[in-house]
C-alpha cells in the first residue's frame, strides 16, 4: 500500500482500531518506513485527539478512541500531556492577548467622541492648509516659470533673431501726460507682445522693469534689459499673462557700478477683443 | 541524540553505518525511527513503549555485525519484524497477567506540582524552538475556547488565506513537533531526578 492510495478516512479507521489486523501490520510498516506517510498519520492522530479533546467526536467515535488511547498508562500519560499541551497553550495565548490589551484600549480610548471630534478639526485644519500649501507652490512655480520664459524673451539674442506681430509703444507718464491711455487688444493668437518703451532719461546702461496689473498684487520682472539706439527700451511679455486691466510698468536705470539712475513708469490698458 | 546506555559506542556506531553511511542522516534515521517504533508499541498497548523500543534496537545491534553481512534490505523493516515479535511476547506476557491494569508498574516519584511545573517549563523551552511564525500561529489557534474558537479559527484561515482544513493540518504538524519536543523534554527531566 502506499501513501497515495492511503486516504484521509482509512488512517482515521486504523486509528481508531477499526481495520483488519492485516491491514493494521501494513499501515504500521509503511509508518516506520515511510516519512510522508508517517507525518499523515502524526497529523491525522492530532486531530483525532483534539476532537476528543474538544469533545467533538461521535460516542462510537469517542468509545473506539479510548480504546485505542487510554488502555494503559503509557497511553493515559501521553493523552494527558496532549490535553495539558492543549490547555497550556490556550493560557499562553491569552497571556500574550493580554499584553497587547493595553495598547488596543488606547486605540479604543482615541476612537470617543472626547478624543474623535478634535482629531477630526486638527484632520481638516492639515487638510485645508494642506490644500493651501500646494496651491501657493503651483502659483510660485508658474509665476517663476513665466519670469524665465520673459527673461528668454528679452535677450539681446531673441530680440534681434523675432520680430513680434504685435508692437505697443508706450511713452513714460509726466506730469503733463495727456491723451488717451495706450491700449492693448488681446486675442487668442498673439503669441508674444512687445512693448516699446520710449526713455526721456538715457544716462543709465540697462533697465530693470518691473510689470504689474494694478488690481494685483503680484508683478513679473525682467533684468538688464539693453537700450536700442532709437532710445527705447523692448519689453517682450507673452500675450497670455496679460489680461483684461490696467497694468502699470516701472522702469529702473542701473549705472554702471549698479546705482539708480532714474525710475520711469508707464501705464496701459488690456482689453479683450 | 540519545544511545541506550546497555549498547556499547562501537555497536551503536556500527548501528548508525548501517542506517545510513552519512553519519548525520544516520542519526535522523535513529531518532525517527526510535519515535516510530514507541509510537506503534503505544498503539499495540504495549505498556512500557520506551522500555520495548530500547529491548527491540538492543536486539537488533546483538547482531549488527551478521546482519551488516547478511541482510540486504532496509533495516527499518527488520527493525518492525523485531518490533512486531516482541508485541507477540508481550501480548502473551499479558494474556497471563489478570488485568491490563499497569498500575504497579513504577511510578514517577514527582509530586502533581512537579510535574506541573515540568510540563509548563518544557512547553515554554519548546515552543522557543519553534520559529515565530510558528508560535503566533499555535498560539493564535489555541486563543479562544469552545464555541468562540470555532468562528476565531474561521477567522484566523481567512485572515491568513487558508482552508480551515488547511489551517488545521498546519497546526497539527506544529502540534506534533511540539509534543515530540514536550516528550523528550520530560524525560530528560525526569532521567535528571
Amino acid at each position: 500500500m502506499k501513501e497515495q492510495i492511503l486516504t484521509n478516512e482509512a488512517i482515521r479507521e486504523f486509528l481508531l482500531g477499526r481495520v483488519s489486523e492485516e491491514e493494521r501490520h501494513r499501515i504500521e510498516l509503511i509508518f516506520l518506513t515511510d516519512p510522508a506517510l508517517k507525518e499523515r498519520i502524526l497529523v491525522a492522530e492530532q486531530q483525532l485527539v483534539d476532537d476528543y479533546l474538544d469533545g467533538s467526536l461521535s460516542d462510537n467515535d469517542r468509545k473506539n478512541f479510548l480504546l485505542q488511547y487510554s488502555q494503559t498508562t503509557a497511553q493515559k500519560e501521553e493523552l494527558g500531556i496532549a490535553q495539558f499541551t492543549q490547555e497550556l497553550l490556550a493560557k499562553r495565548a491569552a497571556e500574550s492577548r493580554e499584553l497587547v490589551v493595553p495598547a488596543r484600549s488606547f486605540w479604543r480610548r482615541l476612537a470617543t467622541p472626547r478624543f474623535l471630534v478634535p482629531i477630526a478639526v486638527a484632520a481638516v485644519l492639515v487638510i485645508v492648509l494642506g490644500v493651501f500649501w500646494l496651491k501657493w507652490q503651483t502659483t510660485k512655480q508658474q509665476h517663476l516659470a513665466i519670469e524665465q520664459e520673459m527673461a528668454q524673451l528679452n535677450t539681446p539674442e531673441s530680440i534681434k533673431q523675432t520680430t513680434p506681430r504685435v508692437v505697443l509703444e508706450l511713452a513714460p507718464i509726466t506730469s503733463r501726460s495727456i491723451g488717451p491711455q495706450s491700449e492693448l487688444v488681446r486675442r487668442p493668437d498673439l503669441g508674444v507682445v512687445e512693448l516699446k518703451l520710449r526713455l526721456i532719461q538715457t544716462e543709465a546702461t540697462r533697465y530693470n522693469a518691473k510689470l504689474e496689473r494694478v488690481d494685483d498684487s503680484e508683478s513679473l520682472s525682467v533684468n538688464s534689459l539693453q537700450i536700442n539706439n532709437n532710445h527705447t527700451i523692448q519689453l517682450r511679455v507673452p500675450a497670455r499673462v496679460l489680461v483684461k486691466g490696467l497694468y502699470k510698468l516701472t522702469l529702473t536705470g542701473m549705472t554702471a557700478d549698479g546705482t539708480t539712475s532714474s525710475v520711469q513708469e508707464y501705464q496701459f490698458t488690456v482689453r479683450e477683443e | 541524540m540519545v544511545r541506550n546506555l546497555n549498547i556499547p559506542a562501537e555497536s551503536f556506531n556500527e548501528l548508525l553505518d548501517w542506517l545510513d553511511p552519512d553519519r548525520e542522516v544516520a542519526a535522523e534515521k535513529y531518532l525517527q525511527l526510535r519515535q516510530g517504533l514507541e509510537k506503534i508499541f503505544l498503539w499495540e498497548h504495549s505498556l512500557d513503549p520506551e522500555g520495548l523500543t530500547d529491548q527491540a534496537i538492543d536486539r537488533v545491534v546483538k547482531n549488527i555485525q551478521e546482519l551488516r553481512q547478511t541482510y540486504t534490505g532496509d533495516p527499518q523493516r527488520y527493525f518492525f519484524g523485531v518490533a512486531k515479535k516482541l508485541i507477540w511476547e508481550h501480548r502473551r506476557f499479558i494474556k497471563n497477567q489478570t488485568t491490563l491494569d499497569d498500575s504497579a508498574a513504577e511510578k514517577p516519584s514527582e509530586t502533581q506540582d512537579e510535574i506541573l511545573e515540568m510540563r509548563q517549563d518544557c512547553l515554554d523551552s519548546c515552543l522557543n524552538t519553534l520559529k515565530p511564525e510558528q508560535r503566533k500561529l499555535i498560539l493564535s489557534y489555541y486563543e479562544d475556547t469552545k464555541r468562540a474558537k470555532i468562528e476565531h479559527r474561521a477567522k484566523l484561515a481567512n485572515e491568513l488565506g487558508l482552508s480551515p482544513e488547511t489551517l488545521r493540518v498546519r497546526t497539527s504538524r506544529i502540534r506534533v513537533s511540539l509534543n515530540q519536543c514536550i516528550k523528550q523534554c520530560l524525560r530528560k527531566k525526569q532521567q535528571g531526578n
